[in-house]
């Protein structure tokens, strides 16, 4: 037995971790950026790199052992050191030049792998959009026309402006910038602005996206994009919400589908039984959709004040209703299959053949078999209630777990999405691992392996 | 009660089955009578309606589809077949009881071994709390199951498959009922379980004068303890007579394929004998006897293609159906089932 | 004992009543064939996929025959939210908020469904199929490393799953394929459906497996694959056309609701679900024609469904196979 829950439990564990990996492919790298959804798709390079690195999201997926372009200021002033463009060329920006680390005189550029002196200067800047169409023969010309240039404004208040037109590698760039004939400083001779690429540090390695979205999703630490709130403190706001609504529509759709389950299995055959089963049928195959429109048009003919929103606690029970009743249908029939299999087993004949009534036989004998199935399905139900139903939520005006979902989705507020997502999965992998365990205690014959 | 005694008499049972593809008459005409103290052995193939026969008495055939049409089923003067469901609940377990074939899956998987015989108690027996426990260990004890009272707390899955069907004999026997239905019960179990099983039954017989209705289609199961002997075929009995006269000399030209058939120690064929063809299916029964398709005799005859045979006496005691047999043209049609035979193995042993 | 004198020739007989061999699948077949109720909701489901592939035709004709108007140009303001009326046959189930017949709009978003219900369980089946039949037969490790990928992916509920897969598909363009449309739905829809199907035939593999079958094609020298190619896979066969039918269903559900949440099919594209978020409103203004349109549509393709799909396993279930 304990084996047997060690490794459910290493099981259990490894899910997890698997579930961390996929939001994180799905988050972070099949999603792609979501820097222009939280500044403006029309913000410069500039602000948006600026943006990741605040976030996190320019770092390295997997390990950082990549290299960034550093431009480390060596003047003692009292501002910072500032790169900006000497004219309208778009090169200075997209090298997006941000403060990072050490001190605000120091401006790092991306993380590239395995940057050296020859990486050509196209890694250090962002992919060109593909939505642009090739430029044409004029536009080439013209852009090799531009000058290129880029002033570095030191914290010392001096400057200098550098060409770095026509630049092909890193190396280049590096060498024009130390080799400016301002970037010196008289007395010492030691430049003033440094260009150099930045080493591997050991204890950076795992300061990469992979590792922080594990750790944000282990630890729950999490804050919105957009609110600036913590997930957990989002979470232990809007849950009761989401539970009000899903543990009295889950309870009530629970008991109802058994007793009419159990009253159609009883009178098996008979039109009561074909009535049940018609009408479950049907009810299983009208949208879920139809069910919260209509069924909210309805309440608003009657009484509108209660067909929106949470003001009134008494509203929350049009959307109870609404969900138990559109999934009475399937649990009807999910039900009568199970209970209505067991009935057909040996030992219901041999208790009737001791002379047990029919009653007793269902009650006493079918049900206890019939538990295992129908309390596997209701435990595995339990992981969703917390995550309310999305669509009822949002249609209902209920700011519950489901609500939130959707609206960071259309925010792209990715932290509290991923956090969500990670969350569900946690709750519905130790719903499973709680169903087995269970299983040991209701059916003696797992018990004794 | 004396030998002579009729505990249970079937006559002429029609039990139908109604389906989508159209009316299987598993039973259609059975007639038969067993004895106190006796054991009636039930043979056949699989698919003759020998297990039909023994729900319909038990009267747990599946109503939809099937259903008893006709006759009637008497337990020691009791008419079963008019019996309201809740006087045929006191019936079920309390003065008939059945066991099945399957131990494993007749049991409840759930309940405990001693959990379950303590329900057929308390079903049938007003008792005390400790004394029902007290007796339902004791039956277990009777059947041979060693330390009963742990055997009591177990579940089925614990006990190995022979002690599985004891426990299902110590639950039919625990209120003391007047017959003992048996459904195959040693099909799946090994042949020195077997054996076992079937020397306990004979001995709850002899202690405890029960009368066992045994169904099976093993041979050498009907001559090791049956007394009397029905043969069915396809619905309906095709010879019936004690044991002795049956293995001794069968008439019915089915039994003496079924005999035919049997390898015998010592013997040597090349070739084992079968009956041809297959046991014909209750929804297209073939026109006249059922038989006469696979019968070496009766294949091409005219009257066994269009007539079906009733059950005649042709000797004393010895009912045939089938024309061609020696001594039907002159025997009369009686009831097989107006009295039990009166045989039992121990006073006229071979 | 003494033998009677009649003894049967030892001739081999002819079979005199050999009924022929019903295959699972003939035995299927027929009763699937017997059933009305069953041959009904084919005959409807044979109705809505005339009913799409003629939508295909109509949109190819209409982009070749100015004459005939294409979805975008049956725009028509003067025409707006028209109630249900007889006068003018397209308007016979009214007009939406641009005009737009709710005839046409309803029949060319079956087009949609059943495309995005067929590919994404064409994918889907067999991918499952395959998988689970894999991690059944081989077991261990490979077993091991099967269940981990569907059970992650089965732990994330469905809807949420799809929404995720929406959203990180909206800028995804691997290999030149645009996952941001339709596509995505397909692919989004048919990751969600082999894990049923991949469950099931595990399950049944192992079984399988275990039988007295395999093991005498094991004994022969048999290797692995043809094993699984020759007597695994035709065995789970009808599992997965089982999967099938309830994977439509449910892929039609999903994508009626994702083009409601706006993250189904592209703007513009007529759809069941896009139908129903354009009208949700329009019911307090006593304009119901365009959202009952839209459900009915969809009850009837799903109610088919269903009861064919319950029909077809009650077809196969061996358990009621009569002898």
């Amino acid at each position: 037995m304990l084996s047997y829950v060690g490794r459910r439990l290493a099981q259990s564990a490894l899910t997890v971790l698997g579930v961390m990996i996929l939001t994180f492919l799905l988050f972070r790298v099949i999603a792609g950026d979501i820097a222009s959804a939280h500044v403006g798709e029309k913000a410069s390079e500039q602000i948006k790199a600026d943006w990741r690195e605040r976030h996190g999201y320019d770092r390295p997926l997997l390990l950082n052992v990549h290299r960034r372009l550093m431009l480390v200021d060596n003047t003692s002033g009292g501002s910072y050191l500032r790169v900006e463009d000497g004219d309208d060329s778009v090169m200075t920006g997209d090298l997006a030049l941000i403060p990072s680390g050490g001190g605000l005189r120091v401006r790092a550029g991306r993380y590239v792998f395995a940057l050296k002196r020859n990486t050509p200067i196209a890694k250090l800047m962002p992919p060109p959009p593909k939505k642009k169409r090739r430029p044409t023969k004029a536009q080439v010309e013209a852009e090799k026309k531009r000058p290129a240039v880029m002033v570095l404004k030191l914290s010392n208040g001096g400057s200098f402006s550098v060409d770095i037109k026509g630049v092909q590698t890193c190396g280049e760039l590096m060498d024009r910038i130390n080799g400016h004939e301002k970037n010196s400083d008289p007395q010492s001779g030691k430049l003033l602005v440094e260009a150099k690429i930045s080493g591997l540090k050991l204890g950076r390695v795992l300061d990469s996206q992979f590792v922080d979205h594990l750790w944000k999703s282990a630890s729950f630490q999490a804050s919105s994009l957009v609110h600036k709130e913590k997930l957990t403190s989002i979470i232990w706001q809007r849950a009761p919400k989401s539970l009000a609504l899903t543990v009295p529509a889950m309870a009530l759709g629970w008991a109802l589908g058994l007793i009419v389950s159990a009253v159609v299995a009883y009178y098996r055959g008979t039109l009561i039984d074909h009535l049940g089963v018609f009408l479950s049928v049907l009810g299983m195959c009208v949208p879920f959709l139809a069910y919260m429109i209509y069924g909210q048009w309805l309440m608003f003919a009657i009484a509108p004040k209660h067909a929106y929103g949470l003001e009134d606690r008494a509203n929350i029970y049009v959307p109870i209703l609404i969900m138990t009743i559109a999934g009475l249908g399937a649990s009807v029939r999910f039900y009568r299959t199970v209970i209505l299999d067991e009935t057909t087993r040996d030992y219901v004949r041999t208790a009737r053949a001791k002379g047990l009534p029919l009653a007793a036989v269902l009650f006493k004998h079918v049900l206890k078999n019939c538990m295992l199935p129908i309390l596997t399905n209701l435990v595995m139900a339990i992981p969703f209630l917390i995550m309310g139903s999305l669509l009822v939520e949002t249609y209902f005006g209920i700011p519950g777990l489901g609500d939130l979902m959707i609206s960071s989705i259309t925010a792209r507020d990715e932290p509290i999405l991923s956090g969500m997502v990670f969350l569900t999965a946690l709750i519905y992998t130790c719903g499973v691992l709680v169903t087995d365990l269970s299983y040991a205690v209701f059916d003696p014959r797992v018990r004794l392996r | 009660m004396s030998e002579e005694a009729t505990i249970l008499t079937v006559r002429d049972l029609r039990t139908h089955f109604f389906t989508e593809d159209g009316v299987a008459k598993a039973v259609d005409g059975v007639s038969f009578a067993v004895g106190a103290r006796q054991t009636f052995g039930l043979v056949g193939e699989s698919g003759c309606g020998k297990s039909v026969t023994a729900l319909s008495i038990m009267r747990l055939v599946a109503d939809p589809p099937g259903r008893i049409v006709g006759g009637q089923i008497v337990l020691d003067g009791e008419p079963l077949t008019a019996m309201s469901e809740r006087q045929m609940r006191g019936v079920r377990g309390g003065r008939v009881a059945m066991i099945f074939q399957e131990p494993m899956t007749s049991l409840n998987p759930v309940f405990t071994v001693g959990n379950q015989i303590l329900e057929a108690i308390n079903l049938h027996r007003r008792l005390p709390r400790r004394r029902a426990r007290d007796l339902a260990v004791d039956m277990l004890a009777q059947v041979g199951i060693p330390d009963p009272a742990q055997r009591y707390k177990e579940f089925p899955h614990q006990l190995s498959g022979g002690m599985r069907q004891r426990a299902m004999i110590a639950m039919a026997i625990s209120c003391d009922p007047e017959l003992l239905i048996a459904d195959e019960p040693t099909t799946a179990l090994d042949v020195t379980i077997q054996a076992q099983i079937l020397e306990l039954l004979g001995k709850l017989q002899a202690e405890r004068g029960l009368s066992i209705l045994l169904i099976t289609h093993d041979l050498a199961v009907v001559a090791e303890t049956a007394d009397v002997v029905g043969v069915m075929y396809a619905s309906k009995i095709a010879e019936l007579a004690d044991v002795e006269t049956l293995f001794g000399e069968p008439r019915h030209p089915y039994t003496q394929g079924l005999f035919r058939s049997l390898p015998r120690l010592g013997e040597r064929k090349p070739r084992l004998e079968t009956i041809p063809g297959n046991v014909p299916d209750p929804l297209a029964f073939p026109t006249g006897c059922k038989f006469h398709p696979r019968c070496p005799v009766g294949r091409d005859l005219q009257r066994c293609r269009t007539s079906e045979p009733q059950l005649r006496e042709v000797a004393p005691r010895h009912w045939v159906a089938c024309w061609e047999c020696p001594g039907y043209e002159q025997a009369e049609a009686t009831d097989p089932s107006a009295k039990a035979i009166p045989y039992r193995r121990g006073s006229n042993d071979r | 004992m003494k033998a009677d004198a009649t003894t049967g020739s030892r001739q081999p007989q002819p079979a005199t009543d050999a009924a022929p061999g019903r295959s699972l699948w003939a035995d299927a077949r027929r009763r699937l064939f017997r059933d009305a109720s069953a041959m009904i909701c084919l005959g409807v489901i044979v109705l809505y996929a005339w009913i799409a592939l003629g939508g295909v035709a109509y949109e190819q004709i209409a982009k070749r025959h100015p004459a005939i108007p294409t979805y975008e140009q049956m725009e028509d303001p003067g025409q707006k939210d028209r109630p249900p009326s007889l006068s003018n046959w397209k308007h016979v189930l009214g007009t939406d908020w641009y005009g737009k017949p709710i005839l046409a709009k309803t029949l060319l978003s079956v087009k949609v469904s059943m495309s995005v219900g067929l590919i994404a369980n064409i994918i889907a089946v067999p991918l499952g199929m395959i998988l689970g039949a894999i991690a059944g037969y081989y077991g261990r490790r490979i077993d091991a490393l099967i269940v981990w990928l569907f059970s992650t992916l089965a732990s994330i509920p469905g809807l949420v799953l799809l929404i995720a897969l929406k959203y990180a598909f909206n800028e995804f363009k691997p290999l030149g394929l645009d996952l941001s449309g339709i596509h995505g739905l397909y692919v989004a829809l048919g990751a969600i459906s082999w894990i049923g199907t991949c469950r099931l035939v595990r399950a049944e593999t192992m079984k399988i497996r275990e039988l007295d079958y395999v093991l005498a094609a094991r004994a022969t020298g048999t290797n692995s694959f043809v094993i699984l190619l020759r007597h695994v896979i035709p065995n789970v066969l009808h599992l997965g056309i089982i999967s099938f039918s309830l994977g439509l269903v449910s892929a039609i559900k999903a994508e009626v609701i994702l083009s409601y949440l706006g993250l189904g099919v592209p703007v513009g594209t007529p759809s069941w679900g896009s139908m129903i978020n354009a009208a949700r409103s329009n019911l307090y203004m006593g304009k119901y024609w365009e959202l009952t349109a839209a459900v009915v549509a969809m009850f009837f393709l799903v109610l088919a469904l269903n009861i064919f799909g319950d029909r077809l396993r009650d077809a196969f279930d061996p358990k009621l196979r009569t002898a």
